[in-house]
């Protein structure tokens, strides 16, 4: 799973989020601006509900033909994210444990 | 909504026409809300590089395709396409540049000052650029089957052992055809003239007891240009077999089961049939020059079997492509209950 599309997952495992507000959300849990583009963003999207990972909850629709879609995670997407997280968390715990008993990095163990 | 918002709208939605009607249709009135908030936020249009990066993403979107078996299909179908399309612009092109067909009078004129003195045993025409030749030339199982036998058109004049020193000839022919305008040269022996978009060549051949058969033979030079435009022809037709099955796979996803596993089917056989008539054709386009007057960059559409394959092939793609189609939305299943597809503001 890249990136972008882990992201998407973690953002929307929770309420319902439209495009703007998923965009927010992931800058937010980057700590950077502009982390993902709207193309980007969109491309995720079409490829998650064709996988059906994610699902529109509801839509507000303007008089001037925009609408706001709002976003959420399927139970297939929950399972997807949730293996996706595991698989990182055990690759980033090995990293982590390479880093502290590897003298030839010069770090110092983690004090954890 | 104020002025600056209404002009952003419409320039969004000029932008997103960088991408596939079936995504704006998707995602179009959404993704539109979201590059208004966006520019509502910072405060400021969008520079030329945000602009930049939406067309490239929306160009990007219609060139892509997930899987092994999806980007096989495509580049087969991109390679079909682009062989399709070299053939059919390659054709016109020659159509357009080609010479007036040579008459057998006016062989006949040309070669008197170098042809042997005696009748000639055989004399034919033929006009067409590359065909089968014979008494089963013009038969419709010809035109539908494709020829097992192809020959480049034009008028042949034979004389069978003729001649016993064949250097005098061609020394006679390039001296009279030069004096004459032409310009000469000579390819694997044989002499070989153009003058106003006509092409004269004097072989001889098949020594019999110290005797040479004399062929001169008088066609159209194959217009260079229709080589060029061939291989423009060629990479539109790739880069647009290419977007069809980005398309038509993206449209698929929402299809049912039954519908999209026909459509692949479709899709698949279509491509496989029509590879022998494509590659036949590539071939010919590569190898062939006006130069050396090689095959007509159709040629591959001409040979036996490879030319009703590449029809079934044909078929078969428009049909798939056909069954891609999904009513005016495109949209179905959660997404159609959902709501979308129903604004068409971004189309």
């Amino acid at each position: 799973m890249q990136d972008p599309t882990f992201l998407v997952l973690t953002v929307l495992a929770g309420p319902p989020l439209h495009g703007y507000a998923i965009m927010q959300a992931i800058d937010e849990l980057v700590g950077a601006t502009g982390a993902v583009r709207p193309g980007t963003l969109y491309a995720a999207l079409d490829r998650l509900t064709a996988d059906a990972l994610i699902e529109v909850a509801h839509t507000d629709e303007w008089a001037d033909g925009r609408v706001r879609r709002y976003y959420r995670l399927t139970p297939q997407g929950a399972d997807a994210l949730r293996a996706e997280a595991q698989r990182r968390q055990r690759l980033a715990e090995i990293a982590l444990r390479r880093l502290s008993t590897n003298p030839g990095t010069g770090l110092a163990p983690h004090p954890a | 909504m104020s002025e600056w918002e209404a002009a952003l709208v419409r320039r969004y939605r000029r932008l997103l026409l960088a991408y596939p009607r079936w995504h704006r249709r998707l995602h179009g009135p959404d993704q539109l809300t979201v590059l208004v908030d966006l520019a509502v936020q910072r405060r400021r249009p969008p520079s030329v590089r945000d602009d930049l990066a939406l067309v490239l993403d929306g160009l990007r979107c219609r060139l892509r395709v997930r899987g092994v078996a999806v980007v096989i299909l495509a580049a087969v179908v991109s390679v079909v396409a682009a062989a399709g399309s070299a053939a059919a612009v390659g054709w016109s092109a020659w159509r357009l540049a080609v010479a007036d067909w040579p008459t057998v009078d006016q062989t006949m004129r040309l070669a008197e000052p170098f042809a042997p003195r005696e009748r000639p045993d055989q004399v034919s025409q033929r006009n067409v650029a590359l065909g089968p030749w014979g008494a089963d030339a013009d038969s419709l199982l010809m035109l539908v089957v494709g020829s097992p036998e192809l020959r480049p058109g034009g008028v042949y004049v034979s004389y069978s052992a003729a001649v016993t020193d064949p250097e005098t000839v061609y020394a006679q022919a390039a001296e009279t055809l030069a004096a004459q305008g032409w310009e000469t040269s000579t390819l694997d022996g044989q002499v070989v003239a153009e003058r106003d978009g006509l092409r004269l060549r004097v072989l001889c051949a098949g020594a019999n007891w110290g005797r040479y058969d004399v062929i001169i033979s008088l066609y159209p030079t194959p217009p260079a240009v229709a080589y060029g435009f061939a291989w423009l022809g060629a990479a539109l037709g790739g880069l647009l077999g290419w977007l069809a099955v980005a398309a038509a796979i993206a449209r698929a996803r929402r299809l049912a089961p039954l519908r999209r596993g026909v459509m692949t089917l479709m899709a698949t056989m279509g491509a496989v049939v029509s590879v022998p008539a494509s590659a036949l054709n590539f071939m010919a386009v590569t190898l062939a020059d006006s130069d050396a007057g090689g095959a007509p960059p159709w040629v591959g559409y001409t040979f036996a079997l490879a030319r009703p394959g590449a029809v079934l092939g044909g078929l078969l793609l428009v049909i798939a492509w056909l069954l891609s189609m999904n009513g005016r939305s495109g949209v179905g299943g959660p997404l159609r209950a959902a709501g979308v597809g129903r604004s068409l503001s971004v189309e």
